[in-house]
């Protein structure tokens, strides 16, 4: 059974967000205009934050790309009433969008914030809406969402593997941030797999988990900046 | 009128007074709370046609005033549990005239309450998969989940409250129906379940009541400790906290009494039941409220205390949100709401007269209510990644909704007090007889347990 | 038959025992007798207790009843659809623990209405003896008469100090 992971470069992030509009394409996510936006209600299933450190003139900024960790103990997963979060065996935090019914409790005790709601149900105006995804269904509102590791990716990867009649071979599957990143920063792969890239990166010296400290052992890796 | 003498027919007619004459600044009052249990529909209907984005709720604060209002009315039904069932257990005599209001303002606040958790839902028509039934997915509920524990705690002691509720009422039932006319003695008939007040039913009755009351306070304790971990379950910064089941509780128990001071001070006045509802009772409920305020500031000092001190990255931006920054105003309301304003009203004699401590439960429902939102929204909206923070206000169509479950409660209880009296009647004799058997007016042994009649006065 | 009770109400408990005394004492069976008033009368039961109530059981049982239905409602519903959440065991024991010590004390509330409704033969809407004025004060007194004591009841009952004797 493969065990999805991924690592993400922080050396290597120029801060470009080409994978937060991939990611909005790939999975239908909804635009909500400038005035829910500014009421906090955008939805970012990968962002990447920004940081600045030390003062002018001697500042730098850090750009973290953020996005749902798949934590292998996710606090946000226990605390649904209606299980629609759960732990599949191939690691992946699974959101089930028909079960929601929205009490949003797993969004708040998500430490990342990485989970979204559908407010309103979203509208794409012609012809925007024939540019939407088949294989990604759309949530309307009350929904609880978040990123996936492009799960619709992997399964088709799988499936045509399957009817080939082999494994998936590493580097097959390919996130969309990780497709449309100009800098190499996404490496996803299959983590128990010790000849993968993806673990290879992980067990480098750079690589450390964001909010370790929680214990929600997230499957992320982040390669820190500098030299292993 | 408060001179004269209590027999059992005068006693009769003050209590169910109020079931059989209706005066019209009533109507009045009562189509103003309907309107205003209107707007709270007619607002539930706007959000679920339009979406739950009508809330003003957002990411980070995915909750806010819909949680906040829900914690504070189950907060307040911890009322009737405390001065009932406590009191009746260590048998405290005072209780008598106010088991009834108690009792009612706990069924109703926790119906009030119960609307939230489906309200807050953002497919709120999907309620019903929070209910474990066998359904052909083979689908459960969670019951790992704090929500599902809410579910079965909040129903269990609605159950119970109920259940307490109406055994003590049956008697009154049966007085009301001898008493009553027309379609109202056949609705008294059928609540009366054909009471007749047989020494065998007495008996009966008390043995059940008093099981009762051992049941629902661990009850109560426990649902009030399950939804404080809706919030302590989490890991987010200030809400990961051990002290929160019993930090609840005592603001629950303290809540609740205010509350029922508000409701026993307008029954007194409106009813006119000054010879039943005296100052003794509202002095030792103040005091109680008393009690219930330092044991608040105590659990809010410790919990604040721990908190600077352990000086935690995450936990510092929350702590110094509510004590400086922006929900500064708010906090140092809180804090003189339930603890600066009730301190010398509640604690000197001089000044715990009943206009005084109207006005201090009033400041300490708002405090708590004031408590309940620093505690919720200050922590969303500083997550553990600062990039994240936000700021949260909430929308108009929540404001109608939250603000107006209050006119729900005011007007479920005023339907009741119509509906049955608000003082037992049958408990509030037996206490006459008990005051009497005390003060020696039946130490000849030839009138054990003789009823009180005439010029003796229920002074305790 | 009609006219076989005999509802007499006293103005204090005391005549209302003397009453019952002498009725006792003239043969009438104490299970052919009622006692009624608008408030618990402490002091000694009027009439002796001849099956002492098993209310306590039947919380106790409702209790049990409840205990064992929590902790298999979250069992049996956790192990009905395995899901891994949080790292946390399919069968979390807190978690069953907190779910069972809520359905035991729901088993025991519902049990106890039910044994006092039981109990208490309520609802009972057909009309047995009773005397509506009880809620104003004093002790009324029914006795079922054989027909034959008839005269004799309503002698003693006049006797002990009855303010009023109705025949139903």
């Amino acid at each position: 059974m493969p065990q999805w992971g991924m690592t993400v470069d922080l050396d290597r992030c120029t801060g470009c967000e080409a994978c937060v509009v991939a990611c909005h394409a790939e999975n239908n996510l909804p635009i909500v205009g400038p005035d829910q936006a500014a009421m906090g209600r955008t939805h970012q299933w990968i962002r990447v934050e920004r940081y600045w450190e030390g003062e002018f003139p001697n500042i730098k900024a850090k750009f973290m790309p953020v996005m749902c960790q798949q934590c292998d103990a996710a606090p946000c997963e226990p605390v649904c009433p209606v299980n629609a979060t759960y732990h599949t065996p191939d690691g992946l935090n699974a959101q089930v969008y028909n079960r929601c019914v929205g009490t949003r409790f797993c969004a708040n005790n998500c430490p990342y914030t990485v989970r979204f709601f559908t407010w309103f149900t979203p509208s794409w105006p012609s012809p925007l809406n024939e540019q939407l995804n088949p294989d990604v269904s759309l949530r309307t509102s009350g929904i609880m969402e978040k990123c996936t590791f492009c799960v619709q990716r992997i399964r088709r990867a799988e499936d045509t593997a399957k009817d080939e009649k082999r494994a998936v071979k590493d580097g097959e599957i390919k996130t969309a941030c990780q497709q449309a990143c100009p800098a190499k920063v996404f490496v996803f792969g299959d983590m128990s797999d010790p000849e993968s890239e993806v673990s290879r990166l992980a067990e480098s010296r750079r690589g450390h988990r964001l909010l370790e400290e929680l214990g929600t052992r997230p499957r992320v890796v982040y390669l820190k900046e500098g030299s292993a | 009128m408060s001179d004269t003498p209590l027999t059992e027919e005068k006693i009769n007619r003050d209590l169910l007074g109020p079931l059989f004459k209706t005066s019209g600044t009533y109507f009045l009052v009562v189509a103003f709370l309907a309107l205003v249990a209107l707007v709270v529909f007619v607002a539930w209907g706007l959000q679920l046609r339009y979406g739950i984005g009508m809330a003003g709720k957002n990411r980070p604060s995915f909750w806010g005033l819909y949680i906040t209002t829900f914690v504070f009315w189950i907060g307040i039904s911890h009322a009737g549990t405390l001065i009932s069932a406590i009191l009746r257990v260590v048998q405290a005599e005072w209780r008598r005239p106010i088991t009834r209001c108690a009792e009612a303002i706990t069924t109703f606040a926790l119906c009030t309450g119960s609307l939230f958790p489906i309200i807050h839902l953002g497919r709120a028509w999907l309620f019903f998969w929070m209910i474990p039934y066998p359904n052909s997915r083979h689908l459960w509920p969670n019951f790992q989940s704090p929500l599902m524990w809410d579910f079965i705690a909040i129903n269990t002691y609605l159950t119970g409250s109920v259940t307490y509720l109406y055994l003590p009422m049956i008697p009154d039932m049966a007085v009301a129906r001898d008493k009553a006319t027309g379609w109202r003695k056949k609705m008294y008939r059928t609540l009366a379940l054909g009471w007749r007040g047989t020494e065998r039913q007495w008996v009966r009755l008390e043995k059940a009541i008093g099981i009762m009351a051992l049941i629902i306070i661990p009850v109560a304790v426990s649902v009030h400790t399950i939804v404080s971990w809706d919030f302590a379950m989490t890991i987010m910064p200030m809400w990961h906290s051990t002290i929160f089941g019993p930090y609840f509780v005592v603001g629950a128990i303290f809540s609740g009494i205010a509350a029922l001071l508000i409701a026993m001070v307008m029954i007194r006045k409106y009813f006119h039941l000054e010879q039943y509802l005296e100052p003794i009772h509202f002095d030792n409920l103040a005091k109680m409220l008393f009690a219930m305020s330092l044991l608040w500031f105590y659990f809010t000092f410790t919990e604040y205390l721990v908190t600077w001190y352990g000086n935690e990255a995450a936990e510092m931006p929350v702590f110094w949100s509510k004590v400086s920054g922006p929900y500064a105003p708010m906090f140092w309301l809180m804090v003189a709401c339930n603890f600066i304003i009730p301190f010398p009203i509640l604690s000197i004699k001089k000044l715990r007269t009943i206009p005084l401590i109207f006005f201090a439960s009033c400041c300490v429902v708002v405090g708590m209510w004031i408590e309940r939102f620093l505690i919720i929204v200050p922590t969303l909206i500083h997550p553990y990644l600062p990039y994240n923070y936000g700021h949260y206000w909430p929308s108009v169509t929540e404001m109608c909704i939250a603000g107006g479950t209050a006119g729900f409660f005011i007007l479920l209880y005023f339907l009741f007090a119509k509906f049955s009296p608000m003082i037992s009647i049958w408990e509030y004799e037996e206490g006459l007889q008990v005051a009497a058997k005390h003060a020696g007016h039946l130490s000849d042994p030839r009138f054990a347990g003789d009823i009180v009649r005439g010029d003796v006065h229920p002074g305790h | 038959m009609p006219n076989t009770w005999c509802v007499a109400k006293f103005a204090q408990p005391v005549e209302a025992r003397s009453a019952i005394r002498r009725l006792i004492q003239s043969g009438v069976d104490p299970d052919w007798m009622e006692v009624m008033t608008s408030q618990p009368i402490h002091g000694e039961p009027f009439l002796p207790e001849k099956r002492p109530s098993k209310l306590r059981t039947w919380a106790l049982c409702g209790a049990a009843t409840g205990m064992i239905g929590g902790c298999a409602l979250a069992t049996i519903t956790a192990l009905n659809y395995p899901l891994v959440k949080g790292g946390m065991p399919i069968v979390a024991p807190w978690t069953v623990g907190l779910i069972t010590y809520e359905t035991t004390m729901l088993g025991a509330v519902l049990a106890t209405l039910a044994g006092l409704l039981v109990e208490l033969g309520l609802p009972n809407f057909k009309s047995l003896p009773y005397d509506e004025s009880v809620v104003d004060g004093g002790v009324v007194v029914a006795v079922k008469s054989t027909g034959e004591n008839r005269p004799a009841i309503h002698e003693m009952v006049t006797a002990a100090g009855a303010v009023k004797v109705n025949w139903v």
